[in-house]
C-alpha cells in the first residue's frame, strides 16, 4: 500500500480557504436582483381539518406580492420527494388542503417584496381549523381508535393476528426456520427498544432561490446534496421538461440525508413562476425543526436464541417505523442481523404514519436506531451469559475481510481486556457496518498548458469529497495535489453525478474521476511517445513529467506536453470517465466507550470514545479520521440528548438549539481513531464509502456502558439525566447519597 | 422582526431622559442576548430600543465601604475573569461562568440577567445567597431594592417602565462565609438550567451555623428561596441528618412544573439530592466547588 505519492496523506481540503474567509458563497448568501421573500403558513396543530383559508387582509398588507393555497395550485402539482438513498419516493399535496397532518406543515406560501412583508402578512392569513386528536408514538397509532393520518388505510393485520391501524408499507422477511432456532436454543432473551425521531441539525437551514427568465427557463440555486436530485424532482412535481431546469449546488452548510429536496426548493420554483420574479426562501431554524426531513423514530421488539456458549441461533425482530406523513424506512430493519452468523433470521417490520413530520434520509438511514436495539441487547445477553461482550462477537462474527481484524484493532486501541473502572464507570462496545452507494456518475479531466489538470463534475462537497478525487486524480496523473482543481458545474454543465449520499461519492465519483484520469493518461502517454519519437511503453509519467523509461533525462514537462497537444491533429487533452454502479463491500465499524455516570442526577459523561473503522482504502488520513469522529459523536449524542419532543396535542416543544440538543466541544472528550484498509473489489484505489458507518455503533456502546456503570439497561434513547436518575430511583436507593 | 427605533443615550441622565419619554414603548437593550432573540420571535415588540450607555455608573465594578458594587452592564466575562469576584464573591463569578457560551457572556449583562427575571437565570440564585441589593433609578429619584423583592414572575419584576436598574449592590463577606452553586443541565455549556442551585452559610468557630441562605432556580414561577430550610439550619452543628432534612425543607418550598427541559418529579427529585449534596460538601466535607 505504501507506493502512493498522494492517496494516504494529509493535504488540506479544496475548500478550506473559502470557508474559514468567509468567501464560500452559501444559497442565503445570494442577491438575485428584483428578488422576493417567500415565508409559509404553517399549521399551528399537529393534527386538524382546514375549514376555511381567508387570504384577503393578507393580500392587503403593502408589498406581498401573491399568497399561494393548494386551491390556487393546478390538481396535477403533487410534490414528489426522489431519495435515491432509500429508492423511495414519497408524493404529497405541496400545501395542505382538507387537513393538517403535523404542527408546523405548510398551508399557504407568502411572496412579499421583504421577508418583514412577508412574515406581517403569514399573521394575517385566516385560517380555520377543527382540531383533531393527534397521535406522535408509533406504539399508540398503532391501535384501535388511534387518530387516522390518512383517514382512507385500512388496518393490517400483525404476525400474531391483530390489526395494526395507520400502517403505510410493511416488509417481511425470513430465512431459516426462526421457530425451530428458538426451540434449539439454550436461552431466549426478548427486549423491547425505542428511539425517538432526530433531526439532522446541519448547520446551515434550508435554502432555496428560483429565477425563470423570458423564454421560461428555470434557474433554481440551493443548499442540496445534489443539485441533479434537484432537477429531477422539480421536473416531476410540476411537470417541467428536465431541459427548462437549471439547478445550480451552493455551498452547503451541511445536509447529514436531509437535503434531497422537497422542502424549499419547489417552493421557490413556484413563488417564482406565479410572479415571474426570482425568488428566495430561507428556512428558519425553528422551522427547519418542525418542517424538514428527519430521521424516522423506532419501536422494536428483538427476540433473540442462544446457546449457552453464546452462539446466536435464531433472532426474530418486530419493527415499528414512526415515519411521520412520510415512508421510505423499511429496508434498514435488517441491519441487526447482517453482521453475525445466524442460522435463523426473521423480520416483520410497518410504517406507522403520525402526526409528526415526514421522515428523510438520516446518515445510515435506519441502522443507528435498528443497531441500537440490536446490538445492546447482544451486550445484555453476554451480561446474562457472564461472557465478555468482545468474546460473543468474536464467536458470531461473519468471516468477512476486515471484520475480524477491525474489531482487534479496537480492542487493542482501547485495552479492552485490561480495561479498569472505579464506581459508576463503564465500558460498551458495539458494532455498526454499511455497505456504501454505488451510483452512475461521469466526469471530465483536461489538462492545461501549465501542466495542471482541471477535473469538470457535478459532484456536490459535502464531507471534503472533493478533496478525495482530486487525490485520485492526482495519483493517477503523476501531479501535486496542487496541482488539481475541482470545478463544480451546474446540471447544465457538468456531466450526471449522483446526490451525495450513502456514502457514495468517492466510490462513484471517484471511479469516473480515475477513468478519466486514466483515459487522460493514456492520450498523454501517445503525445509523449509521438513528441520524444520512442514507443509507447517507452514512456514514463511521473512527477509533472513524461520521460524516456531507458534515457530519464529526456523528457516533456506536463506543460509541454499540454502545449505540445495544441499544435497536434489530435487536439487538447482531455479525458473522459463514466462509472456505471458496480457493487462495493461491507465495512464495519467498531466502537467503544468509557463513560461515567452520576448517579444521583443521572447526568453521563464520555470518558474515553474510541472507534475503529476499515476504509478500504485510506484517500486523506485526515478526512478518514473526521468522519469516524464525527459520525460516532453525533450517535453519542442520539445516545444522551437528541430528541424532537411532542406534547400531548402533538405539538413539537422543543423546537430549537436551547432545547433539541447537540453537543458542544465541552461535552466531547479526546476521540481515538483506528483505521483499517480491506479494499472494496470496485472501490477506486480499493476506497470504500465511509460517511455512514460511524453512526451506526454509539448508540448501542453508550448505552451499553451505561449498563456496565448501573446495572440499567436502556430501553429508550435518549439516555438523558432524567430518564436514568428516574430509572435507578425507581430501581433502589441510590449509593453514596 | 419588526421595525423599530434605536436610541443611544450618552450617560445616565440621558438614558433616564428617553427612559421616561418612551415609558411602555421602550425597552432597554445591554448584551441583547436575550432581547433580541425576545424580539426575533415577536415576544416583545418595542417601538424604542434604548441601548444602555457603556459609561459610570454601567460599567462600575468596583470595591467601597464594604461593598461591591456592580454596574448593570457589566458582562457575564467580567464578573468570570474579574479578580474582586474571583477573590470576594466566588459564587457569582461561578455562576456567570456557566451562562450560554463565551460569546454569550461576552455580550450578556449582570442587569440583563435581572432584568430579563427568567426562573432560569443562571446567576439570580447566586445573587440572591449574597443578599444583592439593586439600585433603581428614574428621572428625579432613585430606590433602593432587595433582590428578593424584585421578582414577580416569569419576565415580570416590580421596575417601573420608567425605570433603569443602574448597579447591583453586594455586602462583602467575613471569611466564615464560604458558598456553593450547582447549574443541573444536559449540556456542558450552552444550555438552560432544568434546576440551579446556590448555597452560602457562616458558621462560627464551634461549627454552628450563624446565617444560611439557599435559592433555588428553574423549580417556581421566579428563582426563590428557601427559607424554612436557611431557618432549620441556623443556630445548629449540622450533621447528616439535619442536612437531609434541610434538603427535604428546601424541596418544600419548590413547586417545579414539566416543560421541555425537564419533569415536575426529576426537578423535585433533584433539589432534594443537589441541596443535599451541597451541604454536604459545605458544612462535612469542604472539598471545594463540586464538580459537574
Amino acid at each position: 500500500m505504501g507506493d502512493y505519492k498522494v492517496l494516504g496523506s494529509r493535504v488540506p481540503r479544496t475548500d478550506v480557504f473559502d470557508k474559514v474567509t468567509g468567501r464560500a458563497l452559501y444559497t442565503a448568501d445570494l442577491v438575485v436582483p428584483g428578488m422576493i421573500y417567500g415565508y409559509f403558513v404553517r399549521s399551528p396543530y399537529a393534527h386538524a381539518r382546514i375549514k376555511k383559508i381567508d387570504a384577503s387582509k393578507a393580500l392587503k398588507v403593502p408589498g406581498v406580492v401573491t399568497v399561494i393555497t393548494q386551491d390556487n395550485l393546478s390538481r396535477d402539482f403533487a410534490l414528489v420527494i426522489e431519495e435515491e438513498v432509500h429508492a423511495a419516493q414519497q408524493i404529497r399535496g405541496l400545501l395542505a388542503q382538507d387537513k393538517v397532518r403535523y404542527h408546523g406543515e405548510k398551508v399557504a406560501l407568502v411572496g412579499a417584496e421583504t421577508l418583514e412583508a412577508a412574515k406581517e402578512a403569514a399573521g394575517l392569513m385566516e385560517v380555520e381549523y377543527e382540531p383533531l386528536p393527534a397521535v406522535t408514538d408509533p406504539r399508540e397509532a398503532v391501535k384501535e381508535g388511534a387518530p387516522l393520518i390518512w383517514e382512507d388505510r385500512k388496518p393490517v393485520a400483525a404476525p400474531d393476528g391483530s390489526l395494526l391501524y395507520n400502517v403505510v408499507d410493511e416488509d417481511h422477511e425470513s430465512q431459516g426456520d426462526v421457530e425451530k432456532g428458538f426451540a434449539e436454543s439454550d436461552l431466549i432473551f426478548e427486549n423491547e427498544y425505542l428511539v425517538h425521531r432526530v433531526h439532522q441539525t446541519y448547520i446551515e437551514p434550508q435554502a432555496a432561490i428560483a429565477a425563470v427568465d423570458e423564454t421560461g427557463k428555470i434557474t433554481i440555486w440551493s443548499s442540496s446534496q445534489g443539485h441533479f436530485v434537484i432537477r429531477s424532482n422539480i421536473a416531476r412535481s410540476l411537470g417541467i421538461p428536465l431541459s427548462r431546469i437549471r439547478s445550480v449546488g451552493m455551498t452547503i452548510g451541511g445536509g447529514f440525508g436531509g437535503k434531497f429536496g422537497g422542502v424549499a426548493d419547489i417552493y421557490a420554483v413556484l413563488l417564482a413562476l406565479f410572479t415571474k420574479r426570482p425568488a428566495r426562501i430561507v428556512y428558519t431554524r425553528e422551522e427547519d425543526l418542525l418542517d424538514a426531513r428527519p430521521a424516522p423514530g423506532l419501536y422494536v421488539r428483538i427476540k433473540t436464541g442462544v446457546k449457552r456458549d453464546g452462539t446466536i441461533v435464531a433472532r426474530k425482530a418486530f419493527a415499528l417505523w414512526n415515519v411521520g406523513v412520510g415512508g421510505g424506512a423499511l429496508w434498514a430493519t435488517g441491519a441487526f442481523a447482517r453482521l453475525y452468523k445466524i442460522p435463523h433470521v426473521q423480520w416483520d417490520a410497518y410504517e406507522v404514519a403520525t402526526n409528526t413530520p415526514p421522515m428523510g434520509a438520516y446518515r445510515a438511514p435506519g441502522y443507528p436506531q435498528v443497531l441500537f436495539a440490536g446490538e445492546t441487547q447482544l451486550n445484555q445477553i453476554a451480561a446474562e451469559l457472564r461472557m465478555d461482550p468482545v468474546e460473543l462477537r468474536r464467536k458470531n462474527l461473519r468471516d468477512e475481510p476486515g471484520f475480524r481484524d477491525t474489531l482487534e484493532a479496537v480492542v487493542e486501541k482501547a485495552g479492552w481486556f485490561g480495561r479498569e473502572k472505579k464506581d459508576w464507570e463503564g465500558w460498551g462496545i458495539a458494532l455498526g457496518h454499511w455497505r456504501n452507494a454505488s451510483s452512475p456518475a461521469a466526469c471530465f479531466v483536461s489538462l492545461h498548458e501549465d501542466g495542471t489538470a482541471k477535473v469538470f463534475t457535478g459532484l456536490m462537497d459535502l464531507t471534503g469529497t472533493e478533496t478525495a478525487v482530486a487525490q485520485i486524480v492526482a495519483e493517477t496523473l503523476g501531479l501535486a495535489y496542487e496541482n488539481v482543481t475541482i470545478v463544480r458545474g451546474d446540471t447544465d454543465s457538468a456531466p450526471f453525478s449522483p446526490p451525495s449520499g450513502g456514502s457514495t461519492v468517492t466510490f462513484s465519483v471517484g471511479n469516473a474521476a480515475a477513468r478519466a484520469a486514466e483515459d487522460l493518461r493514456q492520450q498523454m502517454v501517445r503525445l509523449a511517445a509521438q513528441e520524444l519519437n520512442v514507443s509507447e511503453d517507452q514512456v514514463v509519467l511521473a512527477d509533472r513529467k513524461a520521460f524516456v523509461k531507458d534515457d530519464p533525462e529526456k523528457g516533456l514537462s506536463y506543460a509541454e506536453l499540454a502545449q505540445a497537444s495544441l499544435r497536434r491533429p489530435t487536439g487538447p487533452l482531455v479525458g473522459r470517465g463514466s462509472f456505471g454502479g458496480d457493487p462495493s463491500d461491507t465495512n464495519i465499524f467498531v466502537q467503544a466507550v468509557k463513560v461515567a455516570v452520576d448517579p444521583q442526577t443521572g447526568k453521563t459523561r464520555l470518558l474515553r470514545c474510541i472507534q475503529g473503522l476499515d476504509v478500504g482504502r485510506i484517500i486523506n488520513r485526515t478526512q478518514c479520521e473526521g468522519q469516524a469522529e464525527g459520525g460516532a459523536l453525533q450517535s453519542a449524542s442520539w445516545a444522551l440528548m437528541e430528541e424532537m419532543q411532542y406534547d400531548e396535542q402533538g405539538r413539537m416543544i422543543n423546537p430549537n438549539l436551547a432545547d433539541y440538543r447537540i453537543p458542544t466541544a465541552s461535552d466531547v472528550p479526546e476521540m481515538e481513531t483506528v483505521l483499517t484498509e480491506f479494499p472494496s473489489r470496485n472501490g477506486p484505489y480499493g476506497a470504500k464509502g465511509i460517511g455512514e458507518p460511524p453512526i451506526t455503533a454509539a448508540l448501542a456502546a453508550v448505552a451499553s456502558a451505561i449498563g456496565d456503570a448501573t446495572g440499567y439497561w436502556a430501553s429508550e434513547a435518549p439516555v438523558t439525566p432524567e430518564r436514568l436518575a428516574l430509572a435507578l430511583a425507581a430501581r433502589q436507593p441510590v449509593r453514596a447519597e | 422582526m419588526d421595525a423599530f427605533d434605536y436610541r443611544a443615550p450618552k450617560d445616565l441622565s440621558e438614558t433616564l431622559e428617553e427612559r421616561a419619554h418612551w415609558g411602555e414603548k421602550g425597552r432597554l437593550l445591554a448584551g441583547g442576548t436575550d432581547l433580541i432573540l425576545f424580539m426575533e420571535r415577536g415576544r416583545l415588540r418595542p417601538d424604542v430600543v434604548i441601548e444602555v450607555p457603556r459609561t459610570e455608573p454601567f460599567t462600575e465594578l468596583t470595591r467601597t465601604n464594604g461593598m461591591v458594587r456592580i454596574g448593570s452592564r457589566v458582562t457575564m466575562s467580567q464578573l468570570e475573569h474579574s479578580p474582586l469576584i474571583r477573590e470576594h464573591l466566588p459564587v457569582l463569578s461561578q455562576s456567570a461562568g456557566e451562562v450560554g457560551s463565551v460569546q454569550i457572556r461576552n455580550l450578556a449583562t449582570i442587569g440583563g440577567n435581572i432584568c430579563t427575571a427568567s426562573p432560569a437565570g443562571d446567576t439570580l440564585p447566586a445573587l440572591l445567597v449574597l443578599d444583592a441589593e439593586l439600585i433603581v433609578e428614574k428621572k428625579g429619584s432613585k430606590r433602593k431594592i432587595a433582590l428578593d423583592d424584585f421578582f414577580v414572575g416569569p419576565g415580570q419584576t416590580v421596575l417601573d417602565p420608567d425605570e433603569v436598574l443602574t448597579t447591583v449592590e453586594i455586602p462583602l463577606k467575613p471569611p466564615s462565609f464560604s458558598s456553593q452553586f450547582y447549574k443541573l443541565a444536559v449540556r456542558r455549556y450552552m444550555d438552560i438550567a432544568i434546576v440551579n442551585v446556590a448555597l452560602a452559610v457562616q458558621t462560627n468557630g464551634d461549627g454552628a451555623v450563624e446565617s444560611a441562605r439557599i435559592a433555588l432556580g428553574s423549580v417556581a414561577p421566579r428563582p426563590i428561596r428557601a427559607r424554612e430550610a436557611e431557618e432549620r439550619l441556623v443556630g445548629s452543628v449540622p450533621d447528616a441528618t439535619l442536612i437531609d432534612e434541610v434538603a427535604r425543607l428546601a424541596q418544600k418550598a419548590s413547586s417545579p412544573i414539566t416543560d421541555q427541559r425537564g419533569s415536575a418529579e426529576y426537578r423535585w427529585l433533584m433539589v432534594y439530592r443537589l441541596t443535599k449534596r451541597l451541604l454536604t460538601d459545605l458544612l462535612l466535607n469542604s472539598t471545594g466547588p463540586v464538580p459537574r
